[in-house]
């Protein structure tokens, strides 16, 4: 009978009734169509970021990871090529084995990163390939070809054809040193991924630093939201680390997050607002119905039996919004994550170009903000059910 | 009329703080409701005749004194226990109906039932019963608002009894009526009476409540002023 008289004390000012709903339908909206971008945009910077050369996962020797040393390889990397292969979730991988050297070219040196990368499977698992900006990608079976970067062009004044020099320590204690010929050069940009890198073929590298070992391998899989997952249960052989891009970029991934929880600040003030118009509804309704409240009571209605009314009164007006609320949200997230929203000048977001925001549908920007509207309606409705338990009975029916 | 259901010991209600304002609403009240009774509290406006209806049925509290209905004593009961008390002993009907608007004429009635947790069918049984006790069979789907003044007062009435009560209470139930449709209420409740056996007390300015009255307590400045008991 309470959850009977609560659903229809709200047609009983209809008017009202449907203006607190239209501020919880637009806060509903609201929240979860920036959520959605939210989401969206960062989903795309995600993949940007993980796309240029992390890949959504990574195996290293676990030393590796803190020593950088040309001796805490990967051993066993045939084994690991034939279980990724027979992985359902894993889309392409590539083995890397990275050490640093100097390069040698008129008569200047310059330290750099050197690479030795698979020509072929590389470009299947980030975009370096896209980043050539002048010459051209080495053949696969083109040995002492090098990538270089722009700022090793720019300081050793390089140009696609010329010779470099690359001296370096090979994991035997040998000195490595070699010629190799500019096969092309990466873009210029602001602080740009391959700068300092000098990328070779995988044989040639492991000839120059005189191992058959390799130092990472790059994994992209099916779905970028399941790198976590997926980094858990790939097993790996002891003394070698599976990691997902979350934990590989863990300063790129905190710096999102915090990001992200500074957006909460904007959710608060639109829930504020939200809250402030129910607040004021649920008030009001209380003070025109103060003398039935107080015959309520009289009869026998207990004081929990009130507040309860009241409070249903408020979720039930707020479920029913949030079934709107997600019809157009849904409506609108689906549209602007095929549309999207172009920007007239392309933003840079930690090195990485972005011309267009689009929303992405997920869980979280439904449930998150339906969460939201309805702990903050129980929120405000708290204190009038309050003042509804409390009414003296004799007070109220002498209001008129 | 046999045993006494409520007991009004020595009831003292005062108004206000400052003891040159203070307000004597009630001095030193004794009375006793047997079953049964069909009686009238009257008295001048301001006589204190609301005041003691509120402390009988709990909704007000005596300054001094002590009102105990079947035994209890209602004074020190909380405010749950109230709540508990007035659904389960108290009948109510208001001058001005206070039927819940959003419920229909069936709902008004057996919402008390329902508050105590009785059956469906019940409450179903019940309901047919007093709707037609009151003379309002076939208006159960309406809402309050498509009655008249009288067929309101009808159902205020109806809901009062349907949870078989110890004692109804009813302040001013024909002041908002016309003559004829207050005439036709207080006949009802007299049938009630006579046939059922509900014990009324009314609080009124009504002659013809007061004729028909089988005990008149008179009320001055929140004194008894006199009782009139008539066979």
């Amino acid at each position: 009978m309470i959850l009977k008289m609560a659903f229809r004390n709200i047609f009983r000012h209809k008017r009202r009734t449907a203006l607190t709903a239209l501020m919880m339908i637009g806060g509903y909206v609201l929240l979860s169509f920036s959520l959605a971008f939210v989401d969206g945009s960062y989903g795309d910077m995600i993949s940007l970021f993980t796309s240029q050369t992390t890949g959504h996962a990574q195996i290293h020797n676990d030393k590796f990871i803190n020593s950088e040393s040309i001796h805490d390889s990967i051993k066993s990397w045939d084994k690991i090529k034939e279980d990724l292969k027979n992985n359902s979730e894993v889309v392409s991988f590539s083995p890397r084995l990275k050490n640093g050297a100097l390069a040698f070219s008129h008569k200047k040196t310059f330290a750099v990163e050197m690479w030795g990368i698979d020509w072929a499977s590389e470009p299947k698992v980030t975009t370096i390939k896209q980043r050539l900006a002048l010459g051209s990608w080495p053949s696969t079976n083109g040995e002492n070809q090098v990538l270089i970067g722009s700022k090793i062009s720019e300081v050793l004044g390089l140009k696609v054809g010329d010779e470099i020099v690359l001296i370096s320590q090979g994991a035997d204690g040998s000195i490595a040193n070699d010629i190799f010929f500019v096969k092309g050069i990466f873009e210029k940009e602001e602080q740009g991924v391959d700068d300092y890198r000098v990328y070779t073929d995988l044989a040639s590298a492991q000839m120059f630093y005189s191992t058959s070992h390799i130092h990472e391998v790059a994994i992209k899989l099916a779905s970028i939201y399941n790198a976590k997952k997926f980094s858990t249960h790939f097993k790996v052989e002891e003394g070698l680390i599976i990691r997902p891009w979350q934990e590989v970029e863990k300063d790129f991934f905190k710096a999102m997050e915090i990001d992200k929880k500074g957006n909460t600040i904007s959710y608060s003030i639109i829930m504020f607002v939200v809250a402030l118009g129910v607040l004021n509804t649920v008030l009001m309704s209380i003070l025109e119905r103060t003398k039935e409240l107080g015959v309520l009571k009289a009869i026998g209605t207990t004081p929990g039996s009130l507040s309860l009314m009241i409070i249903l009164e408020s979720q039930i007006l707020a479920m029913m919004s949030l079934i709107i609320g997600s019809i157009i949200a849904t409506l609108l997230n689906s549209y602007f994550s095929k549309h999207g929203i172009s920007f007239s000048e392309p933003m840079t977001y930690g090195g990485m170009t972005i011309s267009a925001m689009y929303a992405r549908i997920t869980l979280n920007s439904y449930l998150r903000p339906a969460v939201i509207v309805l702990v903050s309606t129980l929120f405000v409705s708290i204190f009038p059910a309050i003042r509804a338990a409390r009414i003296s009975p004799l007070d109220a029916m002498r209001e008129v | 009329m046999s045993e006494t259901i409520f007991q009004i010991e020595g009831i003292n209600r005062t108004f206000g703080d400052d003891p040159e304002t203070l307000v004597h609403a009630l001095a030193d009240i004794n009375l006793s409701i047997k079953r049964g009774e069909f009686s009238a509290l009257v008295g001048p406006s301001g006589s204190g005749k609301s005041t003691l209806l509120n402390i009988m049925s709990g909704l007000d509290v005596p300054t001094s004194g002590e009102v105990i209905l079947n035994g209890k004593h209602i004074n020190s009961m909380t405010g749950k226990e109230l709540s508990h008390f007035r659904r389960d002993h108290i009948g109510f009907i208001f001058q001005s109906y206070n039927l819940i608007p959003v419920l229909s004429v069936k709902e008004n009635i057996e919402y008390i039932m329902v508050l105590q947790g009785k059956s469906e069918q019940e409450r179903a049984e019940r309901v047919s019963e007093v709707l037609k006790s009151v003379g309002i069979e076939g208006k159960e789907n309406r809402l309050p608002s498509q009655l008249s003044g009288g067929q309101q007062q009808r159902v205020a009435v109806a809901r009062a009894i349907a949870a078989d009560p110890d004692i109804i209470l009813a302040d001013e139930p024909t002041a908002n009526l016309d003559s004829k449709t207050g005439a036709a209420l207080i006949e009802m409740m007299q049938n009630l009476n006579d046939d059922l056996g509900k014990t009324f007390i009314f609080s009124t300015h009504d002659q013809k409540i007061m004729d028909k009255a089988k005990r008149l307590v008179t009320l001055e400045d929140g004194r008894i002023q006199n009782e009139e008991v008539r066979s």
